[in-house]
This record gives C-alpha cells, structure tokens and sequence, in this order.
C-alpha cells in the first residue's frame, strides 16, 4: 500500500492528509516527518473545531454564479435604454435651469427702450439715389 | 501672469473696433420722406463700434456698425429672470447668441458695472459723424485686445446662424 510522506507535498501550508491508521513502517520515518505528522493532525483537529475557517477559503476562489444567479443592469450611458423602460419620462418643460445645465443655447429676447427719445424737426433738401461705392482692396 | 486690461481711456480722433460712444443719436426715418420740413423721432443709446479697426483706419466706410450697450442692471430690470445667478452665468457662458457681456471697468472717472451688448439692435452712423461725436467727448473709453476680437466673434456667431425651416426630428 502507497504511503504519503512529506516529500511528496508540493503545495506550501497545505496539510498533509496522513492516515490514522499508523502502519508498521512508521519507524522508518525520520523525526522530522514524525513531527509534521503530528502538526499536521493537530491543525486538522482544530480546523475541525472552527469550521469558520473553511469559510474564509472561499475567498481564495473564482467563484462564477452568473450560470445560476444571472445579473442585469441597465447601462447609464445609454439614455434611450432608460426611455424605453420608461424610468426617466422625458419633461415636455424645460426650464431655464435645465437649459444652463444642459448647456443649450437659448435665444431669449429682451428688448431694450432707447436711453433717450425726442422729436426732433428736420428739412429735406434733397433725395438721391445711392450710388455703389467701390472700396479700392489693399495691394498686393 | 501677465494682465490682460479690458479697457483703456483713449482721446484719439479715429475710431476704432471696441470704442464707446455714450448717448450716440440715431435718426429714426420719418413715415414719408418729401422736399419739405418733416418732423422726426431721435433714439440715444450707449454704444460700442462693431466695425473692423483696419476698415475704419483706412476710411473704407461711409457707414459704421454700432450696437447698443446697457449696464448689467438695467438689462436685469427689462428682463427679471437675468437677477439669476444662472442667467447671467447663461450670458458669461455665450448660450444667448444675441446678447454679449463684458466685464467691469474700474478706471478712475469711467467705472461701469458689466455691460450686456445687444447683437440685435445693430444701427449704422455716417462714420464723419460718429468721428465728430467721438472729437467731441474727448475722451472715451475703448475695448482691448483680445476682448474686442472676442466681441466681435461674438457678433460673427450670432449674425451667421441659421435656422432650418424643416429640421431633422429629435431622436426620443
């Protein structure tokens, strides 16, 4: 029967699963071995006392539950995903606030009265009719 | 950092892009215009000179673009929705093509509080006039650069918009 012996551990801090059941060829295991064997039976016992700590591997893992715990979010970048669900109505207003914060250009009108306004009497001396004038461009 | 001055005083008789000119008159045409005495309605406004600089220099206009300009205050009391924060923000920002602003002038015998140019109210003045005017005053106060490049791009925007009689429809 194949006996496990230390050697052929390759993984570091992993206990060496030894059988209860010492066999007779025991003794030709070295003292070193006879000690690992006993700390390896004294850390099984007690991770068996705290099961916790079997707990605190599963973050060691990948664990992939998207097979049976399948999630969905819907993108916020994508505005129209939004509007097709209906969670964001559009406003049919839009304020002056929105504006500034949407950044829109607005074309308001305010429409200033002059600084001063008279009536003042003139005469016509005379009607003309415009004439082109021709600005001469620069030399090149 | 080096300053970069919004304004300076000038007492030059050319007229330049940026100048003010306080209470320039603008004649209103009469409803018929015969060989005759007519009476007429004058409009005064503070204005700044939208012409190019190089054009008026080189006296290639007979004509000069003015707009109006009003203190911020003034224009917040014709439009009270302009006392928010966000509008004027909204007007700093350039999101309302018609209207400009410019900031604060604190030299001495000249301060002005910000001043808001209206795009839409642009009037032309017979550039000897607007000379005289401006000879008249003796000093004025003028626009810098880059400011007044600004103004004047400003202007530009406004003016080449187009609005589509038939637009593509929102995406909703």
């Amino acid at each position: 029967m194949y006996q496990q012996t230390m050697q052929e551990v390759t993984c570091k801090d992993y206990p060496i699963q030894y059988s209860s059941n010492i066999s007779s060829r025991f003794e030709e295991i070295d003292k070193n071995e006879t000690l690992d064997s006993v700390l390896s039976i004294w850390i099984r016992e007690k991770q068996l006392r705290r099961p916790f700590f079997y707990r605190t591997l599963l973050s060691l893992f990948e664990v992939d539950i998207s097979s049976v715990r399948p999630y969905f979010e819907i993108k916020r970048g994508t505005s129209l995903v939004e509007e097709a669900v209906g969670e964001k109505p559009i406003p049919r207003y839009i304020s002056e606030e929105d504006i500034l914060l949407e950044m829109i250009e607005h074309d308001f009108v305010v429409r200033m009265p002059p600084k001063k306004r008279y009536t003042i009497e003139l005469e016509v001396k005379n009607i003309i009719k415009g004439e082109p004038r021709i600005a001469e461009p620069e030399e090149f | 950092m080096k300053e970069y001055p919004w304004y300076e005083v000038v007492e030059d008789i050319g007229i330049l892009q940026g100048d003010f000119i306080e209470s320039c008159p603008i004649i209103l045409p009469p409803k018929v215009v015969e060989l005759r005495k007519v009476s007429t309605d004058v409009i005064e406004y503070d204005v700044v000179v939208m012409s190019q600089s190089c054009d008026l220099e080189q006296k290639k206009l007979e004509l000069v673009l003015v707009c109006p300009i009003w203190p911020i205050k003034e224009f917040e009391e014709k439009n009270p929705s302009y006392k928010n924060n966000k509008m004027k923000e909204s007007l700093r920002r350039e999101y309302s093509p018609g209207y400009h602003l410019l900031n604060k002038c604190k030299i001495n015998g000249f301060e002005k509080d910000y001043l808001v140019v209206d795009f839409r109210s642009v009037y032309s003045v017979p550039f000897n006039f607007l000379v005289d005017l401006a000879g008249r005053r003796v000093k004025r106060l003028r626009l810098l650069p880059p400011y007044r490049e600004h103004l004047s791009q400003a202007f530009a925007r406004f003016f080449m918009r187009v609005g589509l009689p038939v637009d593509i429809p929102p995406f909703k």
